[in-house]
């Protein structure tokens, strides 16, 4: 039986701080605005975080498409 | 590294930036508005529902291409279905005109270059330059040229995302329940029921927790549907869409609609900010934090300041003062148009997202059989006093 190697959606991009779905984001700002740590850079077709970052989760829950999420391995993670 | 200079530079050319930009051209100032966007009101992230005061008040020539569509009121519906109307001349601030705001935000930037201030496009701030406890200009990046646009006063314009109020020093930080997150489709084929497409709809309860559902019709098939949610009654990932899903999926006459386009954003439900003017530097519209809390609606608002704020940029030129001091003079003018509805409107939506599905039925229910002929919250609550004292307890102090 070989071994399932990868299973991320090749568009998340994870950078261990949090995940973000290229495919799914509208880059509208909604969490941007919302970060308490302006933690989130966006500039119209490119979101990141950096480590400003507090994984408080607010931004995961104001995305209106779920693009967000916490990074793999974190306990909260819950993309597919 | 290249160097500009400009009595005024406005970051963003949403309502509220135009808005600004006209009225500081208007009155002599060398004004520059930048968007970091490659066109002006597109992608449109809105419901697009605009009352008609507006217009008149900052003098915009009206002009058929940016309406979709007049409605004659507003219906309001409980969760039990019971259904208030309240016909235009007694609806609040957001019925009337049913927009196609790329077109009006293209207007409103056409109406500041008529005054005089250019216009770039694909220009974005990227930090603001200070000295001295001032604000001296900003950072930008226009296509491929870094630079640095120095200015006398620089107008935060940015919309929700509030990043050069930030960057600036400004709190424009929001708690929780102070936060809405919005999700809307454009549907059409939308089949006849509820008078549709007459009124602008909006659906109350906890098929929307501490929000609402509006149904914006912008032709006789074609509505924008959307909804918002505040934060704070937001538990998982896409929980937003999973609402508006399963509202949609009930509303017999949304069973054939399909979607023409998709809009996300974010609207702040907040107080007004304690402060919006600092040396060289202004706060107009969404980044203050100027949208009326119950309604989300903003546009109106930001115009509305953009316009006293050009005003009192004009006369800081004059003067040669874009000291803070000298700026107050705009706060003072958008507090003293907006302040107290904006404070009223927070109190009362603190109140309104604690009412059971059942408080809502009872209200619009008294509401329906006494009539209404004014949308305002201390009307509605006068009204409501004086019928069913028991369901208002909870409102006592804004009576
Ligand atoms: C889904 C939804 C529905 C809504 N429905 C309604 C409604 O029916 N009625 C109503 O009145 N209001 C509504 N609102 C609110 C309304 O859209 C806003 O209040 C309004 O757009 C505010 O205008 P503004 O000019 O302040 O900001 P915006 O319109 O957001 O404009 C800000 C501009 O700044 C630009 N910008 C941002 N950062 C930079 C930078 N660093 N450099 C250069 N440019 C930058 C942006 O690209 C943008 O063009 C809705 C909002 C949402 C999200
Ligand atoms: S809120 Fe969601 S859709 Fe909007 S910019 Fe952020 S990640 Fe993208
Ligand atoms: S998890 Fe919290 S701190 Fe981190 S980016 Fe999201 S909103 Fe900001």
């Amino acid at each position: 039986m070989p071994e399932q190697v990868v299973s991320i959606r090749p568009s998340v991009r994870d950078n261990g701080i949090m995940a973000i779905d290229d495919m799914l984001c509208m880059h509208c700002g909604a969490c941007v605005g919302t970060c308490p740590t302006n933690a989130i850079f966006l500039n119209e077709v490119y979101l990141t975080f950096n480590e400003d970052c507090t994984q408080c989760g607010m931004c995961v829950k104001v995305c209106p498409v779920g693009a967000i999420d916490y990074p793999r391995g974190h306990k909260l993670h819950t993309m597919k | 590294m290249s160097s500009y200079q400009y009595d005024v530079v406005v970051v963003g050319a949403g309502p509220s930036g135009s808005m600004t930009a006209r009225y500081a051209a208007a009155g002599g100032c060398k004004t520059l508005l930048i968007e970091k966007r490659q066109e002006i009101g597109s992608p449109v992230r809105c419901g697009e529902g605009l009352a008609r005061h507006f217009v008149e008040d900052t003098k915009m020539p009206f002009d058929q291409k940016w309406v979709g569509r007049e409605v004659k009121g507003a219906k309001i519906f409980s969760p039990n279905g019971t259904e208030l109307t309240i016909e235009e001349a007694h609806a609040g601030n957001e019925v009337g005109i049913v927009l196609e705001r790329d077109a009006f935000d293209k207007a409103v930037a056409k109406e500041a270059a008529k005054a005089g201030a250019e216009i770039w496009l694909k220009t974005t701030a990227t930090a603001i330059l200070k000295d001295d406890g001032w604000v001296r200009g900003v950072h930008a990046k226009r296509l491929e040229e870094e630079m640095n646009i120095e200015a006398k006063c620089v107008v935060a314009a940015d919309g929700y995302e509030s990043q050069v109020g930030r960057w600036a020093g400004f709190k424009t930080l929001l708690k929780a329940g102070d936060i809405t997150g919005t999700l809307q489709y454009r549907l059409t084929n939308i089949g006849p029921g509820h008078d549709f497409p007459d009124y602008c709809e909006f659906w109350l309860g906890t098929i929307a927790p501490a929000g609402y559902i509006w149904v914006f019709p912008k032709d006789d098939m074609t509505a924008n549907v959307g909804i918002g949610v505040s934060l704070d009654r937001l538990k998982n990932r896409v929980d937003i869409k999973g609402y508006l899903d399963r509202w949609i999926a009930q509303d017999p006459r949304m069973s054939r609609a399909q979607p023409l386009d998709m809009v996300t954003g974010g609207v702040s439900t907040a107080p007004p900010i304690k402060k919006s003017v600092g040396n060289g530097i202004a706060l107009v519209g969404d980044s203050a934090r100027m949208i009326d809390p119950i309604t989300g609606g903003g546009i109106g608002n930001g115009m509305l300041a953009g316009m006293i704020l050009g005003k009192v940029l004009a006369k800081c030129n004059e003067a040669g003062d874009f000291s803070e001091a000298a700026l107050m003079e705009y706060e003072k003018g958008w507090r003293a148009k907006l302040e107290e509805n904006l404070y009223r409107n927070w109190l009362a939506k603190n109140k309104l997202v604690t009412l059971s599905d059942r408080e809502f039925d009872d209200i619009i229910q008294v509401l329906a059989e006494v009539g209404v002929h004014k949308l305002s919250v201390r009307a509605i609550l006068k009204v409501l006093k004086e019928t069913k004292p028991e369901l208002v307890a909870k409102f006592a102090e804004f009576i």
